[in-house]
């Protein structure tokens, strides 16, 4: 099936203004596979009639879910934004150290909030142990991964990675922080002990009121499966969970806008960060 | 559009105002600026020409009657841009459903009022091309059509009523770096090398080394080919649209476009690695005041929307330098 540019933009349109995930044009090829699916199984053979059903009431909620699982199938990798990760570790983090030596706290907070499998949480604690002797001297630092999935928690306890996982880690610190086990990848002891794994739900007030305090918070590819009013009310507590000069990430497609407007959005080459 | 060929048009005062711009903190002597430009430009032997069929066709364009087929036959006695007319509008920031291979078909497809914007952007790379720009000539073409296409976009999004003329200043607003780079070879390598080596900001590199700026080079030489008073103004201030006397709403689109280029997409040779929230720009604020839409304004899509933009303005300038 080909859905036409028309009904690509309507559908990239309609999935950005409910769950603010853009599919840049490059991924219509994609979208056109996971949709065609879709459609296969609720039995639609027009695509602009299989929009109409996203667009109607409650069935069109739940088969929007069903599409979203399609499209966000892609499970997460080390490595995985590079633009944002060079923002993190060359502009982001040498400012936030300067501007947390001035009032004189030398320890570092940062949350991977629905952290999954734990690929970003342990590749922020990567970057972090390589700067350990040069702009983090004498600092201390804790990463928090939360999700609410206990199995996908203890696989990230656990550490052992696939090919597929590591394929974009950099050769040096492949060969530094992992053992490859079989076909698969170990995740040495020395990353793992800067990682908190807990089972935490967004979406529970009592639980999120708790985790104070966080220099960079990254939620990347979770906001989507939550409704509007759920997403503000997550989005907010991220914004009082985080220092007044902290920053807040999300997934590289993602946008907050008309979610929150106290983030502002700060543009960088390849994407953009939150700040308050 | 008015370019004229007779006497030098009104220019708005000599003295521009103090800025206090995101690159550059406040400059009391601007007056002092404007001169030294003068005396670099003056300076210059053979000064870059804008070719006499753009002022031709600008003027048929301007005619309450205006005959396309004189347009047509007017373009068409000059083989490169003719090349170049079609190729733009081959390209995908038009997208015509089929290749367009004649001109007269193109001239039919862009309507009035785009020819104009387009035999104009032919115009000025060719202005350029006896210069000694290298290589960098390029890039900065790259920088100015994007520009242009991101103003001419937000222009669209925010409901500004001409759009095609934004496009026109987007394009035009650095031709003062052009300049720099194709005729003052020297200047422009001392530049760059403060910039890379001590860290400079590109306006502090260019007062300390030359005692004066890209802004104002680019006025000048606007002035030189007697370009309309707004072409001026933008080219002037688009580093500090909230200082312009008049015209500063598309002043600030044309400083607002330049900051997504350079941040979102960027990587510009002299800016390296630059961040903005855009919500804090003095440009912002000047359009605030009269663009209501700007509320409405989803900064996050808008820079989603210009990645994908991009291929196809890279595409364009390698063709149109291609001959």
């Amino acid at each position: 099936m080909n859905i036409s540019d028309n009904e690509f933009c309507k559908l990239r349109d309609f999935i950005y203004s409910v769950c603010g995930i853009y599919f840049h044009v490059n991924k219509k090829y994609f979208l056109d596979n996971r949709v065609s699916r879709r459609m296969a199984a609720v039995n639609c053979k027009v695509a602009g009639d299989y929009i109409d059903l996203l667009r109607s009431g409650t069935q069109g909620r739940e088969e929007l879910k069903r599409l979203l699982d399609e499209v966000t199938t892609n499970e997460t990798c080390f490595f995985r934004n590079a633009a944002q990760l060079k923002a993190f570790e060359l502009h982001l983090l040498p400012e936030l150290i300067k501007v947390k030596e001035k009032i004189g706290c030398r320890k570092l907070r940062i949350w991977s909030a629905g952290s999954s499998s734990g690929e970003e949480a342990y590749t922020l604690a990567m970057l972090l142990l390589e700067n350990r002797t040069t702009l983090l001297k004498e600092w201390s630092f804790d990463i928090v991964g939360t999700d609410i999935n206990e199995r996908i928690l203890a696989q990230a306890r656990e550490g052992v990675y696939s090919p597929y996982s590591v394929r974009n880690v950099p050769e040096m610190y492949r060969r530094k922080y992992f053992t490859k086990v079989a076909d698969q990848f170990v995740l040495a002891p020395e990353i793992k002990k800067y990682v908190t794994f807990s089972n935490v739900n967004l979406y529970d007030d009592s639980k999120m009121l708790f985790l104070k305090t966080f220099d960079f918070i990254v939620c990347a590819n979770v906001l989507i499966y939550f409704d509007n009013s759920a997403k503000c009310k997550i989005v907010q507590h991220f914004y009082n969970n985080l220092q007044p000069y902290g920053y807040f990430f999300i997934g590289q497609a993602e946008s907050l806008h008309g979610v929150n407007d106290r983030f502002k959005p700060i543009h960088f080459p390849g994407g953009f960060v939150y700040t308050k | 559009m008015g370019l004229t060929t007779g006497s030098s048009p009104s220019i708005f005062p000599e003295v521009l105002s103090t800025r206090n711009d995101r690159n550059r903190g406040p400059v009391n002597n601007d007056i002092l600026l404007v001169e030294k430009a003068q005396r670099l430009v003056r300076g210059i032997a053979t000064l870059p020409t804008i070719p006499a069929i753009c002022l031709r066709v600008s003027t048929l364009l301007d005619s309450p009657t205006v005959d396309l087929q004189k347009v047509a036959d007017l373009i068409l006695s000059d083989q490169v841009l003719t090349a170049r007319v079609v190729k733009i509008v081959n390209s995908p920031l038009f997208r015509p459903l089929h290749e367009i291979t004649s001109l007269r078909h193109a001239l039919v497809y862009l309507g009035l009022r785009r020819i104009n914007e387009i035999v104009l952007s032919c115009s000025l790379i060719q202005a350029f091309e006896d210069g000694d720009a290298g290589f960098d000539l390029r890039t900065f073409w790259q920088h100015s059509f994007g520009v242009g296409i991101i103003a001419g976009k937000m222009a669209q999004l925010l409901a500004y009523p001409e759009r095609e003329k934004v496009y026109v200043y987007g394009l035009l607003h650095n031709i003062g770096k052009v300049f720099l780079c194709s005729y003052l070879k020297p200047e422009w390598a001392r530049i760059i090398r403060l910039v890379e080596e001590k860290g400079c900001t590109f306006l502090d590199a260019e007062i300390k080394t030359m005692g004066t700026t890209h802004c104002e080079i680019g006025l000048c030489l606007a002035r030189q080919w007697n370009f309309p008073e707004e072409y001026c103004h933008v080219i002037a201030y688009h580093h500090a649209p909230a200082n312009a006397p008049r015209n500063q709403l598309p002043v600030a689109l044309v400083n607002l476009a330049d900051i997504f280029y350079t941040t979102c997409l960027g990587m510009d040779e002299d800016s390296g690695w630059t961040s903005s929230n855009l919500t804090e720009e003095p440009a912002w604020f000047v359009m605030r005041k009269s663009l209501p839409a700007l509320d409405d304004f989803d900064p996050e899509r808008f820079a989603f929307e210009l990645e994908e933009e991009m291929p196809g303005i890279r595409k364009l300038v390698n063709d149109l330098f291609m001959g």
